[in-house]
């Protein structure tokens, strides 16, 4: 498996190491950092609460316990850099919102589109 | 005038034109209507001007079904009745309460909000609130420091509410009323029986008794019950000399629907950057008024949901305050409040002064009407008081549909929150579950009972009509949150006081008409 590593400045100034997935999917799968980093919610919960929202929504939704599948729904489809990237998350979160395409995971009301960011993140980090 | 029942001669026969039945609230709001007018207004207490534990232990009954505060506790029987204990707390009922909804259950008023609109204007005066304006543009102009969030108002919006002194009617209104040469109150006058005439069509007297021994009569053209939707129930129902059942419970409803606000902790705001957000904060007896989040009535209707709304209160603060289901748990009123009030201590106590940045975690509280329930009731016990009155018996029952709608308003209020990029809610553990219908033991209720003789124009449905006279009985009327068909999200104070200032005006139009 190929691996990558990315920085992951979370919102308590924390500087974590971010790995690829490993032991969930036959596919090398790997993701820039700002795609499983829920930005507005890190700022709220820790990266124990990520993971564990993460692991909630693997369990509400099972046919999403595939990175592949994650990162797929969390990929606009040019793949633009960062700047434009994170906008296009944060613009699928806005709208998520207004559109009721939210879950109570764990108790938060959230964006699909982040909690797809904290599964990603418990892939990633386990 | 004045007179001590206790201290009349057994079997006296009072009369006059009007007899109030109760001096609470309601009972007062009537009596002082009345003053000058040409009219003799007899208004009966069962109590004295003073708490009495003896004239306190008439209220006392027992509970079933969800878990409630001691009867005795909830309410005062004495002259002011429990706006000798309350807080003050006031909003008006919006437009949708008086509604038919379609996905509320015998919902729907024979009035609407702006029937009711120039009454509550007048009530403010009664309770000495504000202006009669509950929109946060006109709070704002008063405080600058009161900014609602920047949130999608057709969605979540704010709601105003003001707050009396709170106003104790007992000290306001006790020289106003003995000094008025037409009311004529009697204290230690518990009305134990109302009787009607042969054929039960209308109020011949009611019988008062006292603890000393002593039974009078009193005669007049038309009654107001004004007791309590509790004891105003149950006096109905233990007056069964004509109808077994009870005056005016032809159809099996006095006593059905009792409503209480349902008022629990439900979620966590956590907002991604503090604020004082004073627009929230209430402090007893200096804040005029504050906002509570609500639900938009189109959103109501789109996910069927109950109306309701949601303060916040500090995080750090709220989560060491004991929940009133525990703290007022003493049958003697007076234990209660000190134990609420020493939690409330004990909490403040227990964090720290809020910096000067503010907060970025709140507690949500819910308050919330409950759905119209014909088994949600007051009955009568077999057990009597010491005046020979069964006692009441309240069964009080909650349904899945209420934490369906408190858990959708939340989730609502998170999806707006999440839009907005405030900030993100958290649904307390027991409404994440869906399938859990059960409520955990920290959920309480408002001390608001309500809906027992409900209002409906058609007899079959309702206790009292339009006007809030009793259906079949020409003379007999009931004053008090009884009458709600719905409870929406408000305490219940300022509007049975608009109720009743509306009623007053009906009983004059009335008394003139005859005349």
């Amino acid at each position: 498996m190929k691996r990558r590593h990315f920085l992951w400045i979370s919102g308590t100034g924390v500087i974590t190491a971010a790995l690829p997935f490993g032991g969930c999917s036959n596919t090398s799968t790997s993701a820039p950092s700002w795609v499983y980093h829920p930005h507005d919610l890190s700022q709220l919960c820790d990266e124990a609460t990520i993971r564990s929202i993460g692991q909630a929504w693997l369990t509400t939704i099972p046919d999403e316990n595939d990175p592949e599948k994650l990162l797929t729904a969390l990929t606009p489809p040019e793949k633009p850099q960062q700047a434009v990237w994170e906008q296009w998350i944060a613009q699928k979160i806005h709208s998520d919102f207004e559109n009721g395409k939210t879950h109570i995971i764990k108790g938060w009301v959230l964006s699909d589109t982040e909690a797809r960011q904290c599964a990603l993140f418990s892939l990633q980090s386990k | 005038m004045h007179t001590d029942a206790r201290k009349i001669e057994n079997g006296t026969t009072i009369e006059g034109d009007l007899c109030i039945i109760g001096a609470g609230a309601a009972g007062i709001s009537m009596a002082l209507e009345w003053i000058g007018s040409p009219y003799k207004v007899i208004l009966l207490e069962g109590g004295g001007f003073d708490y009495d534990p003896k004239m306190q232990e008439l209220f006392a009954g027992k509970t079933t079904g969800q878990h409630y505060y001691p009867l005795t506790s909830c309410r005062l029987h004495q002259f002011g009745g429990t706006t000798g204990h309350w807080a003050g707390f006031c909003s008006v009922f919006d437009e949708i309460d008086f509604q038919k909804r379609a996905w509320v259950p015998h919902s729907g008023w024979p009035i609407t909000r702006a029937e009711l609109d120039p009454f509550y204007a007048r009530a403010h005066k009664n309770i000495d609130l504000g202006p009669y304006d509950y929109s946060v543009d006109y709070w704002k102009k008063t405080d600058p420091s009161m900014v609602p969030f920047e949130i999608d108002e057709k969605a979540v919006w704010h709601k105003i509410w003001q707050f009396s002194p709170p106003t104790r009617f007992g000290e306001k209104y006790r020289n106003t009323i003995v000094n008025a040469r037409n009311i004529h109150l009697y204290t230690y006058a518990n009305v134990t029986q109302i009787t009607a005439d042969e054929n039960g069509k209308s109020v011949k007297e009611v019988t008062i008794k006292n603890l000393a021994g002593k039974t009078h009569q009193v005669k007049a053209k038309k009654f107001v019950l004004a007791c309590c939707a509790v004891q105003n129930a149950r006096l109905l129902l233990a007056s069964n000399q004509q109808a077994k059942s009870g005056l005016g419970n032809d159809q099996d409803l006095v006593g059905r629907y009792f409503m209480e606000h349902l008022e629990i902790r439900s979620a966590e705001l956590h907002l991604f950057k503090p604020g004082r957000f004073k627009i929230f904060q209430f402090e007893f007896g200096k804040t005029k008024a504050r906002a509570e989040l609500a639900i938009h009535p189109a959103l109501q209707e789109k996910y069927g949901i109950l109306n309701g709304t949601s303060s916040l209160e500090r995080l750090e603060v709220a989560q060491n305050v004991l929940p009133a289901i525990k703290s007022w748990n003493d049958a003697d009123p007076r234990k209660s409040m000190e134990n609420m009030l020493g939690s409330f201590r004990k909490a403040d106590e227990k964090s720290q002064p809020e910096s000067a940045e503010g907060s970025s975690a709140f507690q949500m509280f819910t308050r919330i009407e409950q759905a119209p329930n014909p088994d949600s009731r007051v009955s009568l016990d077999t057990e009597a008081d010491a005046l020979g009155v069964p006692r009441a018996k309240l069964n009080w029952v909650l349904t899945p549909f209420e934490k369906r709608s408190v858990r959708t308003m939340y989730r609502i209020m998170g999806e707006q929150f999440g839009k907005a990029g405030l900030g993100r809610i958290k649904l307390m553990e027991y409404l994440q579950d869906e399938k859990d219908d059960t409520w955990p033991d920290f959920t309480g209720g408002g001390w608001h009972h309500m809906g027992t003789t409900r209002m409906h124009d058609d007899p079959k449905l309702g206790v009292v009509d339009s006007q809030c006279r009793v259906h079949g009985i020409s003379n007999l009327y009931i004053a008090g949150s009884s009458c709600y068909a719905t409870a929406a999200a408000p305490n219940p104070t300022l509007t049975l006081i608009a109720l009743t200032l509306r009623l007053s005006d009906h009983l004059k139009d009335e008394v003139k008409k005859q005349a």
